[in-house]
């Protein structure tokens, strides 16, 4: 896989997040970016278009980040999840990582990251 | 920490104009700060007595620091404390205007004066607002007493501050803390931390000035104030307590948070132990509402 052909979700329920997510990826080269407002959305939108990477927020009204990676993960175990969230308390790393999170980065996010984690990612690839 | 905004309320208060206020903060960075300006700054002088060594500076050769302290207006140790002031943008400003002759001495003096009674502050509160201390803002301003989180209280708006600087501005003036029961706003942003210390936070304006902390905040340009000033309002929000529930958990104290709700026009009422935060930006003044309980919202 290229980096040309890079497929992400992002799902969170800010607007603003998924547009500034959405521009820095698009500008980093991903080929396909995907929007989902809650967890629902986020599992719903997965299981159809099997994006490469997913990056997920945890506090989200129907469903939070933690119990939308567990259904991603028990509908596809290569799944990688990046959960972003501002709230990075040593329960929400602990509860992401058993989940089975790729990775987990504490808002908010630079350029930088992003950049980095989607280097590691098609390193790792 | 607030040249811009001691500079926007020279503008509104129309004691200068736009065009001497843009000559003056393009003149400023060549500008050589006096003992004058900095005496009346510290409050240790008015424009009178400042006149009264200029005019003995005509007759005696001495430096005027030496002349004002001995004609009684300084101190040795005074005059220690405005030779080792920092040269905060607004004096450089508040020189520039007076070395322009846009502002006589006396009306920098009144300009000073009307910023700290409209701000209800005392000169020790305004010094650390000059010299942009956190810490001591902090304890200056936000001491809670007799209520059951004091000290988390504190600790809270300690990192918003901190925070307030570090996303949105450094030129604003956060003004004494307001106990209330009751809040109505034109639009808030709230979120409710749950766990072992409960508490319901919220930040509140007028569309004007929520337009321009969320285009700080996601250092855009808003002129409307639509769903994405209201999600910038609400993330800044979200990362302060999320900062707030990192920290807590340092202490061994997990909390958790639920999504953040806006609401247009309405009323907060039966706040229980709730203070308003409120400050002031270039922009317009934005309220930092912390409470113990959820309250009934009113829209």
């Amino acid at each position: 896989m290229s980096q040309n052909s890079l497929k992400v979700l992002i799902c969170d329920d800010s607007i603003l997040i998924r547009k500034k997510l959405k521009d820095c990826l698009l500008e980093l080269g991903c080929s396909e970016v995907l929007e989902a407002l809650d967890g629902q959305k986020a599992v719903d939108i997965y299981k159809k278009e099997k994006p490469d990477l997913v990056f997920m927020d945890i506090v989200m009204p129907i469903k939070n980040g933690i119990e939308a990676i567990k259904e991603i993960i028990e509908f596809d175990k290569n799944a990688k999840v990046v959960i972003a969230s501002s709230s990075g308390t040593k329960t929400h790393l602990r509860q992401a990582l058993e989940a089975g999170a790729y990775e987990f980065v504490q808002k908010p996010l630079d350029e930088n990251q992003i950049k980095n984690i989607i280097l590691n990612f098609k390193k790792e690839d | 920490m607030f040249t811009q905004l001691f500079g926007s309320f020279l503008l509104n208060k129309k004691i200068v104009a736009a065009e001497q206020l843009k000559d003056a903060l393009d003149y400023q960075k060549s500008v050589h700060l006096k003992l004058g300006v900095l005496a009346v700054n510290a409050g240790f002088m008015t424009s009178a007595d400042i006149n009264e060594v200029h005019n003995m500076q005509s007759k005696k050769d001495k430096k005027f620091g030496e002349l004002a302290i001995e004609m009684g207006f300084l101190t040795e140790e005074k005059l220690n404390i405005l030779l080792s002031t920092q040269k905060s943008g607004h004096l450089l400003l508040g020189q520039a205007l007076v070395d322009k002759n846009y502002l006589t001495l006396e009306q920098f003096e009144n300009a000073l004066n009307m910023y700290k009674n409209e701000h209800h502050l005392t000169n020790d509160q305004f010094r650390m607002l000059q010299n942009g201390d956190v810490d001591e803002i902090v304890n200056a301003l936000y001491n809670f007493t007799g209520c059951s989180e004091c000290e988390i209280y504190k600790s809270y708006f300690s990192l918003l501050i901190r925070n307030i600087i570090r996303f949105i501005d450094a030129d604003f003036t956060p003004k004494d803390k307001i106990q209330v029961s009751d809040y109505k706003f034109n639009w808030v942003a709230t979120q409710d931390i749950l766990g072992e210390i409960e508490l319901y936070t919220g930040i509140g304006g007028k569309e004007k000035a929520i337009i321009g902390f969320a285009g700080k905040f996601a250092n855009e340009t808003y002129t409307v104030n639509d769903e994405y000033t209201q999600a910038a309002v609400g993330e800044f929000l979200n990362q302060i307590n999320g900062m707030f529930l990192v920290n807590m958990s340092d202490n061994n104290i997990e909390l958790e948070l639920t999504p953040q709700v806006t609401i247009n026009e309405g009323s907060l009422t039966d706040l229980t132990e709730a203070y308003c935060i409120p400050v002031e930006f270039s922009f317009g003044r934005i309220d930092f509402i912390i409470s113990k309980s959820k309250p009934f919202i009113k829209v």
